[in-house]
């Protein structure tokens, strides 16, 4: 089972890249993943962070994808607080869903908006913030039935020569919107 | 393991000397740092993507020592912080950790020298690692101070769909390897005691 990301063009813009392309054409990152999680034959989209000459994979629309999403694919009612746009796979289920109210999505980068967000599965229940999910301040009275945060990338550092592990994420995410979202859920967290 | 074969560590007998006049095979025959001096029964390790140390201790061979049943071992670091994760998204999720070090013989020289390096055992309670193995052709030389050993212990790091997955810190991830050396002159065959060599994490 997966949630299939269609209709987002090739392309590049700054240290961020979408690459239509299959179990055995990309990357070495993204071969190796397709190594890791055993991705069966297909067409995937999948973004991609470049770091100097090497390119990152870090979201695909891989059936284990749709696993690591189950917390969410239980939760996809109410108004839903989105951290982080990658290709915009998320937004295929919640389209589908009737009981979903409203979908907030905020990504910090601005050239991963712009190669997804005109492209991407959405309808007018979907609102982008441009803005970074650890330092957005939401509008006065906001409040959220479920939020789920995806923006925590496993090289990701604090700039005092310490990794922000998973844990630290969800500590982070926890008290900043705790008070604000009935529900918080997160990719990769127990 | 190499194949032994002539004499072991004490440098005498062994089938080659038995017919060969009267000589003897290499004695003596120790793995160390430099020629001479500290240190002996120790490597030096390195790693190709991290050429500055950045995450892999600085080490000279201080940490190994002898025990009487371990036999030879040490252990170097690797902390894994934002210079090892920048390491491994550089090199596409590979790292190769490199040996150095010197064949010594006491006693009967050597004519000919051979290396050998052996993945033995890994853990990593983070799973990161997909695949660990030896990689690349032994040298024979003597001298491997300058230049590595050859063989190189190659790690893979899974790309786990947000970026490479990492090793557990803090003592809970480890690579081991053996490093074997043997010296060989017309009467046989000598093999240094093996260097039991593990990189645990910081």
């Amino acid at each position: 089972m997966r949630w299939q990301v269609s209709g987002i063009p090739d392309g590049e813009i700054g240290e961020y890249r979408i690459h239509n392309c299959t179990e055995s054409t990309g990357e070495d990152s993204w071969l190796n993943y397709v190594n890791y999680a055993s991705v069966p034959s297909g067409d995937y989209t999948v973004l991609y962070r470049r770091f100097g000459n090497a390119y990152l994979n870090i979201m695909q629309d891989t059936d284990r994808e749709y696993t690591e999403h189950d917390w969410l694919t239980q939760r996809m009612s109410g108004d839903i607080l989105i951290g982080g746009l990658g290709i915009g796979m998320v937004h295929i289920p919640l389209l589908a869903s009737d009981d979903v109210t409203s979908v907030t999505v905020v990504e910090s980068e601005q050239a991963v908006i712009d190669l997804v967000w005109d492209h991407c599965a959405k309808d007018d229940r979907f609102t982008l913030v441009h803005d970074d999910i650890h330092t957005w301040t939401p509008p006065a009275g906001s409040s959220w039935d479920v939020g789920w945060f995806d923006t925590w990338l496993t090289h990701d550092d604090d700039g005092n020569g310490n990794l922000i592990t998973s844990d630290d994420y969800k500590t982070m995410i926890e008290s900043k919107y705790g008070s604000l979202i009935t529900e918080i859920g997160g990719w990769n967290w127990s | 393991m190499l194949t032994t074969y002539g004499t072991c560590e004490d440098g005498t007998g062994g089938p080659n000397n038995a017919s060969g006049g009267g000589g003897s095979a290499p004695a003596l025959v120790s793995i160390a740092t430099s020629a001479s001096g500290n240190f002996d029964g120790a490597v030096i390790i390195g790693c190709d993507q991290d050429p500055t140390n950045g995450f892999l201790d600085v080490n000279s061979g201080s940490t190994f020592s002898n025990h009487p049943i371990a036999g030879i071992t040490g252990t170097i670091g690797y902390t894994v912080g934002p210079n090892y994760s920048s390491a491994v998204i550089a090199s596409n999720g590979l790292l190769t950790y490199t040996v150095f070090g010197y064949i010594r013989v006491g006693l009967n020289p050597a004519t000919s020298f051979q290396w050998d390096v052996t993945f033995q055992n890994d853990s990593d309670s983070n799973n990161a690692w997909t695949a660990i193995a030896t990689n690349g052709s032994p040298s024979t030389a003597q001298d491997r101070t300058s230049n590595d050993v050859g063989e190189d212990i190659k790690v893979v790091h899974s790309s786990g769909g947000r970026g490479y997955n990492l090793p557990a810190p803090f003592g809970n991830s480890f690579i081991e390897f053996d490093v074997d050396a043997d010296a060989t002159n017309p009467n046989g065959t000598t093999s240094a005691s093996t260097v039991k060599v593990t990189l645990e994490s910081n």
